[in-house]
């Protein structure tokens, strides 16, 4: 919740904003983009309140655009998707695509925010909302053209994806995350999407 | 988040990292048990309550030595004992011993 006030004096304006925040009380993890002992980074996008159709619209233009692997999509409530490519990009680059990309405003400045200078993308259960769970593959003619991480390859056995990869790097780790979050449930989320 | 500085961001969202190595996991149940471990492995920082509960112990004149090793090792017995009391606490001790070292129980070998 913001509060603004503006008070003028003589020929300066005070601005006086407050900002309430709850405090975050579930702890959950999450996966990061980083390819470990690299400085490569794999392509997560977050979107909140999309229909597929629109998504995969843009999935398959970010394909062709940058010339993409394959996008495995993942539920995370009833219009929440997570979408990830597991080509090995520069910062630079995946840094571009997200911006390019209508994912979420906050989620594209997430490196910014991170202490660990990466994208993260949550696995876990949140609350009462569960582990997102494997939707559906946008398939690639680009697959395989660009390095893929092994790691997070790994990664998404988790949701039971199996990727056979044609140009790996990196090894069998991945870096995890865990954080204290919101406890938001589904409706909120959606009541917030409203507005 | 622009509008909170670092410093508050840390304490507020207590973001921690951790690899995790997931050779050998060729299951998505076996993956799903090495992430999660890893979310639960992180040491819990001290929250404002419990050290406000240290500090009243500190004044009422409880021992330092005892203070310091609870603030040292907020899992181990002593914050433990202090936070759950003696039973409890020995029972947290005695589970986490089973689940690190598995049954002490000899198996049988089956007979060929």
């Amino acid at each position: 919740m913001l509060f603004t006030k503006k008070i003028n004096i003589w020929k300066y304006y005070i601005l006086l904003k407050f900002r309430i925040l709850k405090e975050p009380s579930v702890r959950t993890g999450g996966a990061s983009s980083r390819i470990l002992d690299t400085s490569l980074h794999v392509l997560f996008l977050d979107y909140d309140n999309i229909v597929d159709e629109r998504l995969v619209e843009e999935l398959r233009f970010l394909q062709e655009e940058f010339e993409l692997g394959n996008f495995y999509v993942l539920q995370t409530s009833k219009w929440g998707r997570h979408a990830i490519c597991i080509d090995a990009l520069t910062f630079k680059e995946i840094l571009e695509i997200v911006r390019f990309s209508s994912c979420d405003s906050l989620f594209k400045r997430g490196p910014g925010i991170n202490e660990f200078r990466s994208w993260v993308l949550r696995y876990a259960k949140k609350g009462n909302r569960d582990a997102p769970k494997y939707l559906y593959t946008v398939e690639s003619p680009y697959e395989g053209k660009n390095l893929q991480s092994l790691g997070h390859a790994k990664y998404l056995l988790n949701f039971g994806v199996t990727i056979y990869l044609k140009n790996p790097i990196g090894t069998e780790e991945i870096e995890t995350q865990a954080y204290n979050t919101g406890k938001r449930t589904e409706k909120e989320q959606g009541e917030r999407a409203n507005e | 988040m622009d509008f909170l500085p670092d410093y508050e961001f840390h304490d507020i969202f207590d973001r921690v990292s951790k690899r995790v190595n997931l050779r050998g996991a060729n299951s998505p149940e076996e993956v799903r048990r090495r992430l999660n471990a890893a979310i639960h492995q992180y040491p819990p920082r001290l929250s404002s309550g419990w050290i406000s509960f240290l500090k009243r112990l500190l004044f009422a004149g409880f021992s330092r030595r005892t203070i310091d090793e609870a603030v040292a090792k907020p899992q181990g017995k002593v914050a433990l004992t202090l936070r759950y009391g003696r039973q409890r606490a020995k029972d947290i001790l005695l589970s986490r011993a089973r689940r690190r070292l598995g049954s002490l129980r000899a198996q049988k070998r089956k007979r060929r």
